[in-house]
């Protein structure tokens, strides 16, 4: 997993959550979707990812159901509940309040 | 919240076709990946081993996803439960060993437990019992102790206190029971009425004893709950019958409920204190009392006052009451030192052993962890994380310790009940409580478990913090002898060895002292002959002590029926019984001698005997002579005193001749002349120092109850015969069970058996601990050289060297632990100060004794191991590698 994985851990549920915003994906289009929308920044390695999914899905924010693969493929397709959407409401308001407050104290000439 | 416990019971429930489930998902992972490289220009087997590879073990994401799954602490606890099983069976030998270990320290444990809940923690088993005190006199400069009290006192604090809101005063006392069956003597106290409402204990049937009850001539009595089953078969009609007590009819008005005891469980009856005139002098100390207090109010203002009622008495007579005061403390306080230094001791000793135990097993399993190195390093290679590999080694040992935990408190129910066949009279004298009801409850229970687990997860927690290597790979690759990490473990196994001889020798000093105090104590000289001397209690009608005897040929009757008996050399009778701790005292003044004032009387203990005693016991007379038969009533008074009364009152002088009056100068009674000396009796028991001591003869100064002494020529066979001889004597007497006087001296040693015998139980069980511990490390050290042994042997290495090699790994730590046990024991052994007889607890003796059976019996362990070592085959081991 890359270097930058422990600070990805704390937002990785976050990604995850925006990642299925549009459509439900199964896992490996979790990971492609998370790596495009940060650029290529992220690369969600499946021994994060599956236990994120999992714990995600015990909270009851996401849901999941048996589906096939745009190649014909028997996959596990994730998909945001309604709580799911509101948790994603919250973190992105509270990651708001951190990244403003992290950027301010790095900005921060004294 | 709700959601998630409903999710994590579905889970652990439908943990399998969760677990297919992810199994798919898993695949089909690998699957779209193989799929995308194939799509990105790779041939299909290239694009599998590429998604492999950065799939990057199926294993380990799997167990990454149980380990978040809701419920997922559960279920690997039935997992590694379910492993911890399969390890163990696997291995009987370790298992049992473990188990039995875990199960013999924690029963020790839970027996001492036991007791110390039953007799320290608990409350006394009456309502409120912390607001109970008892209330004794004392010497004004003595603010610790007390005295039994003179009644007069007693009225005089009941009256004029404002703390209490009831008092209650009690005697000692034997009762004759004689109604139609058997004859016996139970034990039982006369007591004002009101005590049972006092201690709050409400009769089960009938009523308790009233302030009225008091009246002289009110004749009835309450019996024990015991005493209703067993002498009466639980009649309970038995309330408002007449029963046949101490020569009297009195009326039964009430049963206690089971289990109650006031003062101790030896108490089967309970009677009206019936004051009479020896009683109402203030000089008679006899009495002891309780009493609640008043709410709100503490101890210490109790005493207060009660202090300061004791001065105004002190100063309104100071004939009597000269130095004297109260001394006021809680109820459950009374006698409890000396069984609360019992037990705490035993508790110490106790909990060194579970510790010693808790090391043996923490090596144990990091010897076994040191052997499953593989096992944990293949399993880490797998994926394993390192917590999951510590929470499955420590589940391990938890199902060790909780097993043994279970036998254990099965060993302990045992125990408990074997303690009460052991010291059936010791169990029962404890004050306020029927200790027959000792069990394991539940705390007790609680306690024991939460022990073993605490002990299970220590124990655990030893491997898997050694045996978990830094790198996997590291281990693999070199089998685990060499390896840093098992240097490491093998100094660990040296100091939880070294650490089990420490404490193991604490153990058996203090058992050596100990023994070595009841060894000296059975040298002291008790200054009388036990051997083939039988002796039966006898109660006698006899209304007031001291007085002129109703049976004034008792003596001779006794004495003719009895040497009837063939075997029989002579019989005599005593009131009290020398070395049981059965005793009387009176203050006397000596004729010619200056008044010495009321508080500087002197004093002695007294027993009442017929004639022929000294000789039948084997006291020897030193002057003068023996009670004849000529000592009637209307015979001048007569008595006997021993070595160490003449010596202290008449120094230098032979008392025989001299007179003396019990008493004082202005006491209206006879002066009492001194016609023998004898030598020098431990009546108080073996480890009492001598004190001054007179006799009285049975026809002059009769006493209730009388304990006949037999003296056969060889040890009796059977006690038929005598008696039937004893029933000629005194025809409707009770007769109590015969005992022999070698039980008696026995007795005396009774406060010390009882700890002497279970720290031995202790130490036996250290040294073995210890023994095993040692041979384990040297076993070890066997297993992990064995290549180098099996070089050694081949290129031609004696078997005394080999000896050595394995026998010196052990060594170090058995010296270490020997060196440090010793300092440790003489701080241990200060623990144990007041229960050692004539004996230091910085012994030498005992100290070297132990070090030396200690050190043999360790180093015996390891050679045993070192003989497995000597057989090592050479070309096999070689083969193997």
């Amino acid at each position: 997993m890359a270097p930058q994985s422990e600070l990805l851990r704390g937002t990785l549920d976050l990604l995850i959550l925006k990642a299925l915003q549009l459509a439900p994906l199964h896992g490996l289009g979790v990971a492609r979707r998370v790596e495009q929308l940060t650029g290529g920044t992220f690369q969600v390695k499946p021994g994060s990812l599956f236990p994120a999914l999992h714990r995600l899905e015990d909270k009851g924010w996401l849901s999941s159901e048996w589906g096939l693969s745009d190649n014909n493929r028997r996959a596990k397709y994730y998909q945001l509940t309604r709580a799911g959407r509101r948790q994603f409401g919250k973190e992105v308001a509270t990651w708001g309040r951190v990244a403003f407050a992290i950027n301010q104290s790095l900005e921060s000439t004294t | 919240m709700l959601r998630r416990v409903i999710r994590s019971l579905r889970n652990v429930f439908r943990k399998q076709s969760l677990d297919r489930e992810l199994d798919e998902e898993v695949a089909s992972y690998e699957d779209l990946l193989t799929a995308e490289r194939h799509a990105g220009g790779l041939r299909p087997d290239a694009a599998r081993r590429a998604a492999r590879l950065d799939l990057g073990g199926a294993d380990a994401v799997k167990e990454a996803v149980r380990d978040v799954r809701a419920g997922a602490l559960l279920e690997s606890l039935g997992r590694d439960l379910r492993y911890a099983f399969r390890t163990l069976r696997r291995s009987p030998g370790f298992t049992i060993f473990t188990l039995l270990t875990f199960a013999v320290a924690l029963g020790g444990l839970t027996v001492i437990f036991s007791f110390v809940n039953a007799l320290l923690l608990k409350p006394l088993p009456y309502p409120d019992s912390d607001r109970l005190v008892t209330v004794l006199e004392t010497d004004d400069d003595d603010l610790t102790g007390g005295y039994t009290l003179a009644a007069p006192n007693y009225l005089d604090w009941q009256k004029e206190n404002r703390v209490f809101s009831a008092m209650a005063m009690y005697q000692y006392l034997s009762a004759n029971l004689s109604d139609g069956t058997e004859p016996e003597q139970v034990g039982g106290i006369r007591v004002t009425g009101g005590i049972f409402d006092l201690l709050r204990v409400a009769p089960m049937l009938g009523r308790g004893l009233l302030p009225s009850d008091d009246a002289p001539g009110t004749r009835v009595v309450v019996v024990s709950h015991r005493l209703w089953q067993r002498r009466y078969g639980s009649d309970s009609s038995l309330v408002g019958k007449t029963i046949q007590f101490n020569g009297q009819a009195s009326q039964v008005v009430g049963i206690m409920p089971e289990g109650f005891a006031f003062p101790s469980a030896n108490q089967q009856i309970w009677l009206p204190i019936n004051l009479n005139a020896e009683d109402q002098e203030r000089a008679s100390h006899s009495f002891m009392a309780v009493a609640r207090l008043k709410d709100g109010v503490s101890i210490a203002t109790a005493r207060n006052e009660l202090r300061a009622i004791g001065h105004r008495l002190a100063a309104a007579y100071p004939a009597t009451n000269t130095n004297e005061t109260v001394n006021v403390f809680a109820m459950r306080d009374l006698w409890i030192e000396g069984t609360e230094n019992v037990l705490r001791t035993l508790l110490a000793a106790v909990v060194l052993v579970l510790l010693i135990a808790a090391a043996n097993i923490a090596s144990l399993l990091v010897a076994r962890g040191a052997a499953r190195r593989r096992e944990i390093a293949t399993r880490l290679g797998l994926g394993g994380t390192r917590s999951r590999i510590a929470r499955q080694l420590v589940t391990e040992s938890v199902v060790l310790a909780l097993g043994g935990a279970a036998v254990g408190l099965g060993l302990a129910s045992l125990g408990t009940r074997a303690l009460f066949a052991v010291f059936p009279h010791s169990l029962r004298s404890v004050p306020f409580r029927d200790l027959s009801s000792v069990s394991l409850d539940v705390t007790v229970a609680l306690v024991g478990v939460l022990v073993a687990l605490l002990t299970g997860i220590a124990a655990g927690l030893a491997p898997a913090l050694t045996s978990l290597p830094a790198e996997p790979a590291e281990l693999l690759r070199d089998a685990g002898a060499r390896s840093t990490t098992a240097r490491h473990t093998r100094r660990l196994k040296s100091v939880l060895v070294g650490g089990e001889v420490a404490l193991a020798m604490l153990v058996l000093v203090g058992a050596g002292l100990l023994i070595a105090s009841i060894s000296r104590l059975q040298r002291v000289a008790p200054g009388l002959d036990p051997a083939n001397v039988i002796a039966v209690d006898m109660a006698l009608p006899q209304p007031d002590f001291y007085g002129p005897a109703e049976r004034v040929n008792l003596c001779a009757d006794l004495s003719r029926e009895t040497t009837l008996v063939p075997g029989v050399v002579s019989t005599s009778a005593v009131s009290h019984v020398p070395l049981s701790g059965a005793n009387a005292g009176r203050s006397f003044v000596m004729e010619g001698a200056p008044d010495p004032g009321p508080a500087n009387l002197p004093s002695a203990s007294y027993g009442v005997a017929c004639p022929g005693f000294f000789q039948t016991l084997g006291i020897p007379l030193l002057a003068g002579r023996d009670f004849s038969s000529a000592d009637r009533p209307s015979a001048p008074m007569v008595m006997v005193v021993n070595e160490a009364l003449g010596e202290k009152y008449f120094p230098g002088a032979n008392p025989v001749g001299r007179r003396i009056k019990l008493g004082r100068f202005e006491t209206d009674g006879p002066w009492v002349t001194i016609i023998g000396v004898i030598g020098n009796v431990r009546h108080g028991g073996l480890a009492q120092p001598v004190k001054p001591y007179f006799y009285a003869p049975y026809a002059q100064a009769a006493w209730p109850g009388m304990t006949v002494m037999i003296r056969t020529s060889a040890p009796l066979e059977g006690f038929a015969p005598l008696r039937q001889a004893l029933r000629r004597a005194a025809p409707g007497e009770p007769i109590g069970d015969p005992f022999t006087m070698e039980q008696v001296v026995e007795n005396s040693l009774g406060h010390l058996r009882f700890p002497m015998v279970l720290f031995s139980v202790f130490a036996a069980m250290a040294l073995l601990l210890a023994a095993l511990g040692c041979f384990g490390i040297a076993s070890q050290a066997v297993v992990q050289r064995r290549r180098e042994l099996g070089i050694r042997i081949a290129l031609g290495a004696r078997t005394g060297q080999i000896y050595g090699l394995v026998v010196g790994q052990a060594l170090v730590p058995i010296l270490a632990g020997l060196g440090v046990g010793v300092i440790g024991a003489l701080a241990f052994a200060r623990v144990l100060r007041s229960l050692l007889f004539d004996i230091g607890p910085g012994d030498p003796v005992t100290l070297l004794l132990g070090s030396a059976v200690l050190g043999v019996v360790t180093i015996l362990a390891s050679l045993l191991a070192a003989r497995r070592a000597a057989q090592v085959d050479p070309v096999r081991v070689l083969r193997d590698e």
